[in-house]
């Protein structure tokens, strides 16, 4: 849970289908915005271009970055999703180690594809921060980020003659009077273009929260808290546009408490400043005060939206080094003395609400030093492991094996599990990487990954005898499980694997799918095809002609 | 009025409660006068269930224990 309650998307938002597609699940991240929908298919439009999609870059190179640069911001729900979601595209966690640290040399590559990405986690990053997301998985072991500089890039600029109509350019042009450099730079990528064109449309244009005003001063004061010339040009003449002074703009921006122009909107300012300025520590205490001014959840998601809008812009200006539109404003930077409100001193510890987590205890005496207390572990989880394990293996003797080399890693890794998440949550997905990379090793023909033939046929059903009113008095509780047993034993891999997480582990839909690599849909179409096969399996000891000759 | 074959395509989001409420409808309508796909609904729910009460795969402590033992002396072995 984040600092606000969570909003059910429509299951019709055609953001839930692309979110799951790629990372399999719907992450904290969006949902936690569910109040804005169509920000979410927005945001979800941008990520498919920037991220998901190979294009002159890799996705997995471009998700790498993602992670090297969510770890140097030392940002945990960033660095989390990602390090899950390249697990799962199959990057081994040595690599992932190497960019956590800032030694890949994915880390400082430049060119747009790249610019794009560390823009995307400048979004992401501060979004995560406002909405104060716990993380979806255990999140990897950062380092302190004083350890890590921000990865060196040179500056891409791309001189690029592209024509800049369409339809992205003519909404930009209506919207902001002029197309500014900024958008002209990417005229290569008119689909990315396009992507930006929708985000500024569903997160500004719309009144029902904030107003466009509102939203426009929040990214003016985003821009000079961030430092950003550039934005802070692009802003003012925006605001100007709408018939504010100059000069107001630049009191706004050297410290909005002496602007009369913005009093009005002074915690909203405050917000955005301190979002922005990232290095000071945000907290569920200023959304508070948010909160009790009063603005509504809806509009403070707006203005942590709008702040994250403005990172994401100002990354990019940098990266590509647009030339500036304007000749710049006399700046005076905005400094937490020009402002009250604002802590001089750094940092304070997040408000983060932890789940309680009846295993971290005893984690802690581990790590402390005390390593017969993981004995206890072994004994609390060794059943759910075994179980997700002979789901994924199919035999016995394999799974024990994998169930031993399972909780081995966790010991080695304990360090890396910082408990926010549930220790039985991180040690399950230890669990489905060490068994699925057995399975790989033992049976490299056999994948695991969606195909499309699978899912075409429909099923039909061969046993349509009728079953036993009450099929569990049949047989002994023991007989029973037997039965059951070799019947699993018998369903093909996807099905069998799929049955088990979600019927015998008890996981939910969502956690199997993620835990597994694969689409929520695809999980869902195999977990039907196994519970019918089951029936068709186990119907002959169940049905009404077998209660008459059951013992 | 659907098939057994429309019944079938769709009996996973029926039997999870999460088909859309004019399907619904539609597949109880046919449901209401075809034996066959009311025995494989009910034979479905009831495999769930018998399935996921087994606690299947669920390993005896005299299984367990040794192998707790055996990891825990790899560990120790580790530190040591």
């Amino acid at each position: 849970m984040g600092y606000l309650p969570e909003t059910a998307l429509e299951p019709s938002c055609a953001a839930l289908a692309l979110l799951r597609e790629n990372y399999g699940f719907v992450p904290g991240l969006f949902r936690a915005q569910g109040s804005l929908p169509h920000l979410v298919e927005a945001e979800a439009v941008l990520a498919d271009a920037i991220l998901f999609r190979d294009t002159a870059v890799s996705r997995i190179e471009k998700e790498c970055l993602v992670l090297a640069e969510a770890a140097a911001r030392g940002n945990t729900y960033c660095a989390a999703l990602q390090w899950q979601t390249l697990l799962l595209l199959g990057v081994p966690v040595e690599r992932l180690t190497h960019l956590i640290s800032g030694a890949d040399p994915a880390a400082s590559a430049a060119t747009f594809d790249h610019f794009l990405a560390v823009a995307w986690t400048s979004f992401a990053c501060t979004l995560a921060m406002g909405l104060g997301v716990g993380p979806d998985f255990a999140p990897p072991q950062l380092p302190s980020a004083n350890n890590v500089a921000a990865a060196a890039r040179g500056i891409c600029t791309s001189k690029n003659t592209e024509p800049v109509d369409g339809a992205a350019f003519a909404f930009l042009r209506e919207q902001l009077g002029f197309v500014p450099n900024l958008f002209r730079a990417q005229a290569v990528r008119p689909d990315v273009v396009e992507a930006e064109a929708g985000i500024i449309a569903s997160l500004l244009l719309p009144e029902d929260a904030l107003t466009r005003r509102q939203k426009e001063l929040v990214m003016l004061m985003a821009c000079a808290w961030d430092r950003n010339e550039y934005g802070v040009a692009l802003w003012s003449d925006t605001l100007r546009r709408a018939g504010m002074p100059l000069e107001s703009c630049d009191q706004i921006v050297a410290g909005h408490a002496t602007a009369p122009a913005a009093s009005a909107d002074e915690p909203l300012l405050e917000l955005a400043a301190k979002l922005a300025a990232g290095g000071l520590e945000f907290g569920e205490a200023d959304i508070r005060r948010l909160r009790d001014h009063p603005y509504t959840d809806r509009q403070i998601l707006e203005a942590i939206a709008a702040t994250a809008l403005a990172k994401f812009l100002n990354t990019l200006q940098i990266g590509l080094g647009v030339a500036p539109d304007f000749v710049p404003r006399p700046v005076t930077w905005p400094s937490p003395q020009n402002n009250a409100n604002l802590p001089a001193e750094l940092p304070r510890p997040t408000d983060v609400s932890i789940p309680i987590d009846p295993d971290l205890e005893t984690v802690n005496a581990v790590r402390s030093g005390n390593v017969d207390a993981f004995e206890q572990l072994i004994e609390r989880h060794s059943r759910r492991v075994y179980r997700t394990l002979i789901g994924i293996l199919g035999d016995p003797e394999d799974a024990r094996d994998a169930m031993q080399d399972s909780f081995l890693k966790a010991f080695q890794h304990l360090d890396h599990f910082q408990g926010r998440a549930k220790f039985s949550t991180w040690l399950i997905s230890i669990a489905t990487n060490t068994g699925l990379q057995q399975l790989r090793e033992r049976k490299p023909f056999e994948s695991l990954d969606a195909s499309p033939a699978e899912t075409e046929e429909t099923f039909r059903p061969r046993e349509i005898r009728a079953w036993t009113e009450d099929p569990e008095q049949l047989y002994s509780q023991a007989e029973r499980r037997q039965l059951i047993e070799s019947s699993v034993m018998k369903l093909p891999t996807i099905y069998r694997v799929a049955v088990v997480l979600r019927d015998l582990e008890h996981l939910s839909t969502e956690d199997a799918a993620a835990a597994l690599g694969l689409a929520v849909p695809t999980l869902k179409s195999r977990l039907l095809r196994g519970r019918l096969m089951l029936r068709e399996d186990l119907a002959p000891h169940f049905t009404r002609r077998a209660s008459e000759v059951a013992p | 009025m659907i098939s057994c074959a429309d019944f079938m395509a769709e009996i996973g989001n029926y039997l999870e409660g999460e088909a859309a409420a004019e399907v619904r409808l539609q597949l109880e309508e046919h449901l209401a006068h075809c034996v066959i796909c009311q025995v494989v609904v009910d034979s479905s729910r009831k495999t769930i269930r018998i399935v996921t009460e087994s606690g299947s795969f669920d390993l005896p402590d005299p299984v367990l224990k040794p192998i707790a033992s055996e990891i825990m002396s790899k560990i120790r072995k580790e530190q040591a």
